[in-house]
């Protein structure tokens, strides 16, 4: 078992070129379901960089209800890694977002009992035999629904936020100069989601949200260096100046859509050192709106996320079909449109609220 | 009745949560043992999750709120803090209920009097139920 975890950290060592995934999430960096995992992230092929804040602290004491709230920012660059805000600025491409839910747990009798028993604990003349004897046979109450209950628990949430891609848009239709060709681009983008967790025993999380998003089509752009070279010439002198632009180039359309995501994680131990997170089933449904130059992509994918049993988050794998009923016509070969990847995770002890430690 | 159901609010309160063992002016019976000093320390693993009013030390409802490390899975007695708790002639009570996932667990320890107990560290792991129970006397 050690040789296949050293296996799995030089396969993660040597293909820094592979895209990357967070610990349930696909390879775009998103996800149904709330894990307790507040942290810092970095996806080594994409060059991102995320930030987490919530109160996820609150549930290492689970309660029959409770409020939970996050904020989140992600940030990416092609040229290296991001800073999330740069001068006020945001990030050529960078997301940010926040989210509500509420949490409740089905150990509805076993609340209760142990209201009671806390109760009685704290009463005017406690200890006494008495009492002690009513606390021991509530307890065995506990013990005994307990054993016939798996533990289950529900989670509603909302999620929104804000999107943005910054970036050159090459156009060969402008022929006044070769400088005019190029054209910022400022795209905002918004999304909501409303979501769904079910636990249900020591196995299974399941995951179902839908949302809205205003998105654009920045990924099926061909992206390109150009090297513009102006020459001027002054009897016979002549001086050469290079501009280099990063642009894109094609069809490039602002939509709305809607989306569907599902995830079912399967959580397993592997050895005393190591656990797994099996995301063994996820789905993301993309559904464009009143955009005809856009199609419909169903995405499916599995994957296997590695953690060391204190907590820290170890690597983990993941195969994805990008277009599961081939939508896009890309190719009508079903395993050229299946890609791999690598994940990896790292937590920083000192920096916010964080539930995988160093 | 046995007893008087006053409500004590615990927070904010010193952690001597526990009344004094004095005799009820009712027919209660005084109860067998006695009060020790108990600080402790509890790991937990990331899915791992207590219950609300589900640790309980000698009688003592552990106060997980005020506790919680700055890890948010330690929880602890901190600096000269300690529970009074109540000391059967079997041991200390110790009750536990919490939730978690495959291969989670929780680990206590325990010092009574300021001395470590033998049965350091106590450990339990998630059950296929997915709950990390524990109800024993510890001495």
């Amino acid at each position: 078992m050690k040789a296949f975890f050293i296996i799995l950290l030089l396969a993660a060592g040597i293909h820094l070129t592979a895209s990357g995934q967070l610990v349930a999430e696909d390879a775009s960096g998103k996800s149904s379901i709330l894990l307790n995992a507040s942290s810092i992230s970095i996806n080594l092929s994409e060059a991102a960089l995320s930030a987490n804040w919530n109160n996820f602290r609150n549930l290492a004491i689970e309660k029959p209800q409770q409020i939970l709230w996050g904020l989140s920012a992600r940030g990416s660059n092609s040229e290296g890694l991001s800073e999330l805000f740069n001068g006020g600025q945001f990030t050529p491409k960078s997301r940010i977002s926040g989210f509500i839910g509420l949490r409740k747990s089905y150990q509805t009798s076993a609340f209760e009992l142990l209201k009671r028993i806390r109760e009685i604990q704290t009463s005017e003349g406690f200890p006494n035999e008495e009492a002690m004897n009513v606390i021991r046979q509530l307890n065995e109450q506990v013990k005994a629904g307990r054993k016939k209950q798996p533990s289950k628990a529900l989670d509603i949430y909302l999620n929104t936020g804000l999107n943005t891609d910054n970036f050159k848009l090459y156009s060969d239709q402008d022929n006044s100069s070769l400088a005019a060709r190029f054209n910022n681009i400022s795209f905002r983008g918004a999304f909501a989601d409303i979501g769904i967790n079910y636990e249900y025993g020591s196995r299974w999380t399941l995951g179902i949200s839908a949302g809205y998003e205003r998105y654009n089509n920045i990924d099926s752009l061909l992206s390109t260096d150009y090297k513009l070279t102006n020459i001027t010439t002054i009897g016979n002198s002549q001086l050469s100046t290079e501009v280099k632009y990063h642009a894109y180039s094609g069809d490039y359309v602002a939509y709305n859509r809607v989306n569907f995501r599902t995830d079912a994680l399967y959580f397993a131990k592997v050895s005393d050192a190591y656990r797994l997170v099996w995301n063994t089933l996820y789905t993301r449904w993309i559904f464009p709106l009143n955009e005809s130059r856009i199609n419909k992509v169903i995405q499916a994918g599995t994957a296997i996320n590695f953690y060391k049993s204190e907590g820290k988050f170890a690597g983990g794998l993941y195969a994805q079909s990008n277009d599961l009923f081939n939508h896009l016509h890309s190719t009508d070969r079903f395993h050229e449109r299946l890609s791999f990847g690598i994940t990896a995770k790292y937590a920083f002890g000192t920096i916010m609220s964080r539930d995988f430690p160093e | 009745m046995f007893l008087s159901f006053v409500f004590v609010n615990l927070i904010g309160t010193k952690t001597d949560c526990m009344r004094t063992l004095k005799q009820n002016h009712t027919e209660a019976v005084k109860p067998p043992g006695k009060t020790v000093s108990v600080t402790y320390r509890l790991k937990k693993s990331a899915f791992a999750a207590i219950l609300e009013n589900g640790f309980s030390i000698g009688y003592v409802n552990i106060d997980l709120q005020k506790d919680q490390d700055a890890d948010p899975n330690g929880f602890s007695t901190k600096g000269a803090q300690s529970y009074r708790c109540l000391m059967e002639k079997g041991g200390l009570r110790v009750t536990l209920y919490a939730e978690g996932k495959t291969g989670d667990f929780w680990t206590l320890e325990l010092e009574i009097d300021g001395k470590a107990v033998a049965a350091n560290p106590v450990s339990v792991e998630t059950d296929g139920k997915g709950h990390l129970d524990y109800d024993n006397l510890i001495s």
